[in-house]
């Protein structure tokens, strides 16, 4: 058994002399976590809406829709005027001429609001949201005022005044610890991402080239059994897959603040059987291609795609309903759906048994792939 | 000129031999491009919110509120469906659903009675995008019940004295009831029947409207100019590289023996890599022109991609102009380029990135290029429109050339021995 694990170890200490290994295990997926926890509003502020507000007709309706805008979580500035040809696009909300005169007389005003063309479109779609709302709102405070004797400036006011009579309250379900808005979905993502890539490419460029280079085949006469080093093989690959996930579960918690659940017997038996299926995987790629630019492309590729289906890039959620259940046929996917129990609702380590078990079972088959394919 | 075309000849023969490294960096774009397409813009439209209701009321104006819900025009939005009180929570933590509302018991009286009422919407955590829906449209739903109260305040005490009392109300009763109802309707119906104020959603740039079922095509063009540029970058690094595995290999020191000048190798190897990336671009070319089955303007086009595959050559001289082995030069420009891409737009819009990369954005040739192709695909810009791009990647690359060459002319002139 020590030859195993020395021969291990030995596929370990190999990566690790490599000079830019760090970058790619390391730094490469640290500022991926931030860069995609930044995009989908990792920040520690609120999400603040952009809205410019062009008020054409500064009458008392459009003041007190105007009004109805103005929320902590938007930025709302007034506009005086259009602004000029090449000025930098903003989202942008006009309210018509005669607005106030036509809401009042029963006609219909038709506000307008222009996105920007390249802009994000969940922001679009909630600023429309809240666009919407005080719509409602308005018109729901005039209605109100005139069956109380007519639509005017003071009664609105009155009307405005008012608690309300119905309200939402809003709450999340599970016990999980709410994280900065972002990095729920991109840590966990980037870190499925990261290992699987990164495992798979050096662990199928370094059995590459021992396969090239004849290596792999003198490691049988140490002496030991194909069976031995083909076990070696899947164990370096796995203390590698481990080592990094070690490394991005800390930085995780300690610079991005991502609480990874209440139950460490459930995030360790989920990492553990993830970081199996990616060994196994790796262990099988290096395993069918025949030279380290190959295996370096088909890794690269294979993993973006695997992350991309799994729900590592975006959630789930928004795939067709097709995509999400052929994705489980992927262990990304299982290892997402292990952390969205862990992170997201506070689950145990039951939460994670299905995950944890289907995700052996991808080790397994990938794991006796690659012992039956690869020529020693 | 005779040995530059031999020269360019045998480099292309060797990859069109084994092409199995620019195919899966050529693949790439399409297959990412694609899976974007996909995932947010299948033919099969945005995913439904999954809502489930728990109706602890079961009163009139629960039962009004849940018809309201499966309306014609919620459905197309909401997938919602009733669900016995307390079962709600462990079907959203199976992740079956998005979001449960819980409608309060008491809810129908509190509503008659003008008396506050609070209804519960549960998230669930593991989404972000469909909850989120849910909440806006729960919240707009609470602002008109609000509304709504407070303008059929005096009928719905009314009814509400009618439903409590025993037997049938009275003829009278059921008048006055009516009478309420109807002039409360009568004074906001100018208001509502329909909204007074309605709200248009147009894109502040005069792109076209966008054809039903084009989505797919849409993004997939959207995402492809970004990806595109950032994979020819990669394939003529593929083309750069072999200058130095040549020198591993011998092959260089052999060519050197030969009657060629060090420039005449280096001006070989700086054409081959642009012919590869002509080659790969007019592949994507096709690809794209397929996917947007509407023309662009060709001189545009030519030129734009003429300064592209300039910027392209360049980059990859001086990357292995300046890298000490092969694996050094591969992993530097991995680097370099993997960091042009997410700054330039390759991978995630622009426009969706943080302010602060926002600002450093331009300071990549992929953004030129990704702007450049993204103006002449959308905006059906002409040599004017892409003039921009084309200066800055010209002079880029043209710079970079420049150095590249001397770097690789150095090199080759010692790297024979390397």
């Amino acid at each position: 058994m020590s030859g195993v694990l020395w021969l291990a170890w030995n596929d370990v200490r190999l990566t690790a002399r490599d000079k830019p290994a760090f970058l790619w295990l390391v730094v490469l997926p640290i500022a991926m976590m931030w860069f995609f926890g930044a995009i989908g509003g990792g920040s520690e502020q609120p999400l603040r809406l952009a809205l410019d507000v062009l008020d054409q007709d500064q009458a008392w309706v459009a003041r007190a829709f105007v009004g109805e805008l103005r929320e902590d979580t938007i930025d709302l500035q007034e506009l005086a005027a259009p602004p000029p040809p090449g000025a930098p696009e903003r989202r942008r909300l006009v309210v018509p001429a005669g607005f106030t005169a036509g809401v009042l007389s029963g006609e219909r005003q038709v506000l307008r609001i222009e996105h920007v063309a390249t802009g994000n479109l969940e922001s679009n779609l909630a600023a429309q949201a809240h666009v919407i709302r005080a719509i409602a709102r308005t018109i729901g405070r005039l209605a109100a005022a005139k069956v109380e004797g007519g639509a005017t400036a003071e009664r609105y006011r009155d009307v405005a005044s008012r608690p309300a009579l119905a309200r939402l309250a809003v709450t999340t379900a599970g016990g999980g610890t709410p994280v900065p808005r972002g990095r729920e979905q991109s840590v966990p993502g980037m870190l499925t991402m990261t290992v699987l890539m990164m495992t798979l490419i050096y662990g199928a460029v370094f059995l590459t080239i021992e396969k090239q280079s004849g290596m792999l085949r003198r490691q049988t006469l140490v002496p030991m059994s194909r069976g031995r080093v083909i076990l070696a093989k899947l164990l370096g690959r796995l203390i590698l897959a481990a080592l990094q996930i070690g490394v991005l579960v800390a930085a995780g918690r300690l610079l991005f603040g991502v609480s990874w659940g209440r139950s460490p017997a459930g995030l360790a038996l989920l990492l553990a059987s993830y970081a199996i299926a990616v060994a196994g995987l790796a262990t099988l790629l290096g395993a069918v291609v025949r030279n380290p630019a190959q295996a370096s492309a088909v890794g690269w590729i294979i993993g973006m795609v695997l992350a991309s289906i799994g729900g590592c890039w975006w959630p789930s959620e928004v795939m067709p309903g097709w995509m999400r259940a052929a994705a489980h046929v992927l262990p990304t996917a299982w290892a997402m759906e292990g952390f969205h129990g862990l992170i997201s609702f506070g689950g145990g380590l039951t939460t994670v048994l299905v995950p944890a078990a289907v995700l052996l079972g991808f080790g397994g088959v990938y794991s006796l792939l690659a012992a039956k394919l690869l020529r020693v | 000129m005779g040995h530059l075309a031999v020269m360019v000849r045998k480099d292309l023969l060797r990859h069109w031999r084994s092409p199995l490294g620019p195919g899966l960096v050529l693949a790439f774009p399409l297959i990412f491009a694609g899976l974007i397409a996909l995932t947010f813009g299948g033919n099969g439209g945005p995913p439904k919110v999954r809502l489930l209701v728990e109706n602890r009321d079961d009163g009139l104006a629960s039962r009004l509120a849940l018809s309201a819900l499966r309306d014609a025009r919620m459905a197309q939005y909401f997938d919602v469906e009733e669900v016995a009180a307390d079962a709600g929570l462990a079907r959203i933590e199976r992740g079956e659903a998005s979001a449960l509302l819980r409608i309060p018991a008491g809810f129908t009286d509190a509503i008659l009675a003008g008396e506050p009422v609070t209804l519960e919407l549960v998230r669930n955590p593991a989404e972000r995008i469909l909850p989120e829906i849910a909440e806006q449209s729960m919240t707009i739903g609470v602002e008109v019940l609000d509304a709504g109260v407070r303008a059929l305040g005096p009928g719905l005490v009314g009814l509400r004295g009618a439903i409590a009392g025993d037997g049938w109300p009275s003829t009278e009763t059921v008048a006055a009831i009516a009478s309420a109802f109807q002039s409360s309707a009568q004074a906001v119906s100018e208001l509502v029947f329909p909204p007074v104020i309605d709200l248009a959603v147009v894109r502040a740039t005069g792109s076209e409207p966008e054809e039903p079922g084009s989505t797919f095509s849409t993004l997939f063009l959207i995402m492809l100019p970004g990806v595109a540029v950032w994979a020819l970058f990669m394939v003529g690094d593929t083309g750069m590289r072999d200058l130095l595995t040549e020198a591993r290999a011998g092959t260089l020191r052999r060519q050197l023996s030969a009657p060629l000048a060090v420039r005449e190798i280096v001006a070989g190897k700086a054409l081959a890599t642009a012919a590869l990336a002509t080659i790969s671009l007019a592949l994507l070319a096709c690809i794209g022109a397929f996917a947007a089955r509407r023309p662009v303007d060709v001189v545009a086009f030519l030129t734009l991609s003429a300064a592209l595959i300039l910027a392209v050559t360049g980059f990859s001289a001086v990357v292995y102009g300046l890298a000490r082995t092969e694996r050094q030069g591969a992993t530097l420009a991995s680097i370099v380029l993997l960091v042009f891409a997410f700054l330039g737009g390759a991978f995630v819009p622009i426009d969706a990135l943080p302010a602060s990369l926002r600002l450093v954005s331009r300071l990549t040739p992929i953004a030129w290029g990704t702007i450049g192709y993204r103006s002449l695909l959308e905006h059906g810009a002409g040599l004017r429109g892409v003039l921009p791009s084309v200066l800055v990647l010209a002079g880029f690359g043209a710079t970079l050339l420049v150095v590249g060459a001397w770097l690789l002319g150095r090199r080759a002139a010692r790297g024979a021995a390397a």
